[in-house]
């Protein structure tokens, strides 16, 4: 899976200044280094990865272990969807190339399927992507900035805007974020998604203005509303014609404003650049980063410390990261397995953890199912993250999406309730249950649909554990947990569900010792590995 | 009143029907439920509140609409509603055009309208501006927990097991967030369980490992909290919603579906005490009147089909109704056609508790702050009176500090 690390190591380790985070940082002099902190940067930096990974990171040494998270771009291309001209950050246009017109709310609906069509292409492969792991933590930054400058399809309605702005995130992930807020104002589907694209001199819309400062930025309390007001007048004439940005003179308001201090004919790109010369900036960003990759909220003199390093390095993400990757702080163990896995992160974890290939809109409609729908954010603040993962119906889905993957729940039986709608369920004749009711819930109906088609796992966890040679219950047990979880195995997780593989096995009729040779082991195992997955335990990394 | 309750006799029967997993909100959830609150008379049914959010900060002046006032008309060339079109109250406000059916509601009396709500030193922010709300403390989450939750906490210093507020929807809105009560959320009732592998999953991961604290609980002990209110309230919440025989149809939209659901819960006599209902898109900068109409429409059909529904059964007459939203919009429209955030907004109060009427006071069109509308009302002077009033706890525990709770809206 990771064939082209040793290369991108190497290239990294000689010309640290080559990569998005070459920025070169003086490291702890001797840094613990094992296989616990090895799986660590894994899981946070990543999206976790099997027992042969984490020991290739382990040998690695931290610094050249963080360094493999920091390849060459131009290894690992954004994808090329469609030709055209050029947008900021790179980015192909596809301009006059549109499958469909924008349209918008009015008759989104009625295109819904055609614009999910381009949607779940480009989601596709960026959950391919972050399967394989070529360059994870880009990936992983680029959910990051997804949530951060959140902009929804729902909205927007017009896919290929969202695609064009998730290659421009993606493209900027580990750069700067002066690029960044310089650029993401300009995507036509920012344009659209906070109605910069209506905002006129005559009478200025806030909407994108005040969402920069507060969510973007600055963070509330670090400007006024007066600022607000002024920003919008400086963004005026910034709009979208045929998915691309323009400059309208016309409605544009050349006079002065007076913006955070800063008099003068202000436009757009200078007020974003009296944006990142204040210190609540830097200081935001940073915090929100540690926050973010930490999984607990930073102490103020360490988002201090970072903010001066983050200014220092003028908005250089990839900087920041390696620093923080290095950092033994990042190693503590408050935060070692103390963080609450996004719903991306669990799924492709999972299936990475475990070896298995799982359809990228199994995936995606999974994640949807326990919170966290890509191109659908659910406001424009982003996905809240943390804890909010976890509702009561969320940690259930969590056991039931996994169990989905692994071939044990049909959808189906989750848009009836046969306990208290019986009858509501028929069997077709391949012997398939079905109703024709459907659920509320989009991620659900779509998995339910991949499942009606025939789609079932390839999975062999029989052979993972043989491979592992585990025999008995509690062995089986512990290579199976210790594959799954993501956070170190500590022996006493080990007992309750060894004991309850043992009672199956018995209920099944299968010897001690002969549960490998048995037809029940395959889908034995494939319950225990759900069961675990379904743990407390299994929802932090 | 209880022991005649409908449901109540109901669910004795199903009990004997065996709920694989939920038998420990069931039995404790009754028991529980009927006590009577603090300060309440020990014969009353238990009361409860459902709270519907507007999010994203609905236009009050489009809804109680000041058509009287000539600055309305002036300061929104695009979107304003012309005075023939509006459900007039008296000379100077009257309903949106599509609030027909609340019309009804409110020439019979059972619509209680507080105008000019919001709180001092107006924060424009969703996020802020929400978070004030939910915690009921200008301070926001640095207060701690949601009011909601505090609330729980009040009601039931020595539970701490069995759920009592719920959110009928994806994501839990932080009123309800408690560090030391379990709260319930789900949006679709037949998904809202363990598929497979169920009876493991709760006997191996709902073990409570101890009472939650507050703050500083390992995560670890946080989900398996979690997990423990899943597993007791997953049988309860899928029977009340499955068996539940609204006396009115609920409209189709999504607020009017998460609405049947909450009723079904309310009647159910299950335990819950609140349920929170959000109704999504009010943040309105763009094409405001088509949006804002279409909002109006499923607003009107939903929440009047719940207080229909509601009204007479001896649970839904004990449950108070609340309509909220972060802020109102800004008096003047933008060239979008759409309208920018402002602040003050009216409250609904509404259900068999509610005596129908004007409260509160018009905020001014003429005095504004910055283009926006200065609040009449404070927001938790409301809430006071819900905690007092309706709850009979003390109120400035919960909301930090002491607000003279709004009267006159209590039948």
């Amino acid at each position: 899976m990771w064939c082209v690390q040793g290369v991108l190591v190497a290239s990294a380790a000689l010309a640290p200044a080559s990569g998005p985070g070459g920025t070169a940082v003086a490291p702890a002099p001797i840094a613990r280094w094992d296989a616990r902190l090895a799986e660590h940067l894994l899981n946070r930096a990543g999206f976790g990865g099997d027992p042969a990974e984490v020991a290739r990171l382990a040998a690695l040494g931290r610094e050249a272990a963080v360094a493999s998270f920091f390849p060459d771009p131009r290894l690992t291309p954004s994808p090329h969807v469609l030709p055209g001209a050029s947008l900021p950050g790179g980015l192909e246009d596809p301009a006059g190339r549109h499958e469909f017109v924008t349209r918008r709310r009015e008759n989104f609906t009625g295109h819904q399927i055609e614009i999910i069509v381009a949607l779940n292409k480009y989601g596709d492969w960026w959950l391919e992507r972050m399967i394989r792991g070529e360059d994870p933590l880009r990936d992983h930054m680029t959910i990051f900035w997804h949530g951060h400058f959140a902009t929804s399809i729902k909205e927007v309605g017009n896919s290929q805007e969202m695609i064009e702005q998730v290659r421009f995130l993606r493209a900027n992930a580990l750069e700067s974020f002066r690029t960044l807020a310089h650029g993401i104002g300009k995507t036509p589907a920012m344009l659209e998604y906070l109605d910069n694209a209506e905002n006129v001199k005559a009478h200025p819309n806030e909407n994108w203005a005040r969402e920069l400062l507060e969510l973007f930025s600055l963070g509330d309390g670090n400007y006024t509303e007066k600022d607000i007001k002024e920003a919008a007048r400086a963004f005026t004439g910034w709009t979208d014609r045929e998915s691309r940005f323009v400059f309208d003179r016309l409605v544009h308001d050349f006079g002065q404003k007076s913006f955070l201090g800063v008099t003068g004919q202000l436009d757009g790109d200078q007020c974003v650049d009296v944006v990142l010369e204040q210190p609540a900036c830097a200081r935001f960003i940073a915090g929100k980063l540690l926050h973010y990759f930490e999984g607990q909220e930073p102490d103020p003199e360490r988002v201090e410390d970072y903010a001066r390093f983050l200014r220092e390095q003028d908005y250089a993400v990839g900087a920041l990261l390696r620093r923080l990757f290095l950092d033994d702080a990042f190693y503590r163990d408050e935060i070692l397995g103390a963080r609450v896995q996004g719903p991306v992160e669990f799924l492709v974890g999972t299936c990475r953890r475990l070896g298995f290939e799982v359809p990228g809109q199994v995936l995606l409609n999974g994640a949807d199912m326990l919170g966290q729908r890509l191109f659908w954010p659910p406001s424009v603040k982003g996905w809240e993250g943390g804890m909010s993962w976890i509702t009561t119906a969320t940690l259930m889905n969590r056991s039931n999406v996994t169990g989905a993957m692994l071939g044990l729940v049909e959808m189906t039986s989750l848009v009836v309730d046969e306990e208290f709608e019986p009858g509501l369920l028929t069997m077709t004749d391949s012997g398939r249950r079905r109703t024709d009711r459907v659920s509320r819930t989009n991620g659900l109906n779509h998995i339910r649909t991949i499942q009606e088609r025939g789609w079932t796992p390839h999975i062999d966890l029989v052979a993972l554990v043989r491979a592992a040679g585990a025999r008995s219950d509690r062995e089986i047990a512990r290579v199976l947990m210790d594959r799954v979880l993501a956070v170190p195995l500590e022996e006493p997780m080990v007992a309750e569900p060894a004991a309850w593989l043992g009672r199956e096995r018995e209920a099944r009729g299968v010897p001690a010792e002969g549960l490998l040779d048995s037809p029940e082991a395959e889908d034995l195992l494939r319950r225990f590995a759900h069961l675990v997955l379904s743990l407390p335990e299994a929802q932090l990394h | 009143m209880n022991d005649t309750h409908s449901n109540y006799g109901r669910r004795q029967v199903l009990l004997g029907g065996g709920a694989l997993l939920g038998a420990g909100f069931l039995l404790s959830g009754r028991t529980r439920a009927w006590a009577a609150p603090a300060g309440a008379s020990a014969t009353e049914a238990p009361r409860t509140l459902l709270l519907l959010e507007l999010n994203g900060g609905n236009d009050g002046l489009d809804t109680v609409i000041p058509f009287g006032e000539d600055l309305y008309h002036a300061s929104r060339p695009r979107t304003r509603i012309a005075p023939e079109r509006v459900l007039r109250l008296d000379d100077y406000r009257g309903f949106h055009p599509k609030l027909t059916s609340l019309r009804r509601v409110w020439d019979e009396g059972r619509l209680a309208i507080v105008e000019g709500v919001g709180y001092p030193s107006p924060n424009h922010s969703h996020f802020t501006s929400l978070d004030i709300w939910h915690t009921g403390q200008l301070t926001g989450r640095a207060s701690g927990d949601g009011w909601i939750g505090r609330l729980m906490a009040r009601l039931y210093p020595d539970d701490r097991a069995e759920p009592h507020a719920v959110h009928v929807g994806q994501s839990l809105p932080y009123s309800l967030h408690s560090s030391t009560h379990p709260i319930v959320c789900f949006d679709s009732p037949p998904a809202y369980r363990w598929a497979e592998n169920g009876k493991a999953i709760a006997e191996a991961a709902a073990r409570r490992t101890g009472a939650m604290q507050p703050g500083g609980a390992r995560p670890v002990d946080t989900i398996r909290g979690i997990a423990a209110n899943a597993n007791v309230s997953s049988a309860e919440v899928r029977r009340a919603a499955a068996r539940y025989e609204p006396r009115v149809e609920y409209p189709r939209s999504d607020v009017g579906q998460d609405l049947r659901t909450a009723a079904a819960l309310i009647q159910s006599g299950i335990g819950v005490r609140v349920v929170s209902v959000a109704h999504y898109g009010y943040d309105t900068h763009e094409d405001h009147r088509r949006r804002h109409d279409q909002l109006m429409g499923e607003l009107d059909l939903g929440l009047t089909a719940l207080l229909d529904d509601l009204r007479g059964t001896p649970a839904g007459d004990n449950c108070l109704v609340v309509v909220y939203s972060e802020f109102g919009r800004r008096v003047a429209d933008n060239a979008s056609n759409g309208i920018d955030h402002g602040t003050a907004g009216p409250l609904f109060l509404c259900g068999t508790p509610v005596r129908g009427g004007l409260f509160g006071r018009h905020p001014s069109m003429t005095e504004l702050h910055d283009g926006d509308l200065i609040h009449t009302t404070d927001f938790r002077t409301v809430y006071a009176s819900v905690l007092e009033r309706w709850f009979g706890v003390e109120s400035a525990p919960i909301l930090g500090a002491r607000h003279e709770p709004l009267t006159g809206f209590w039948a």
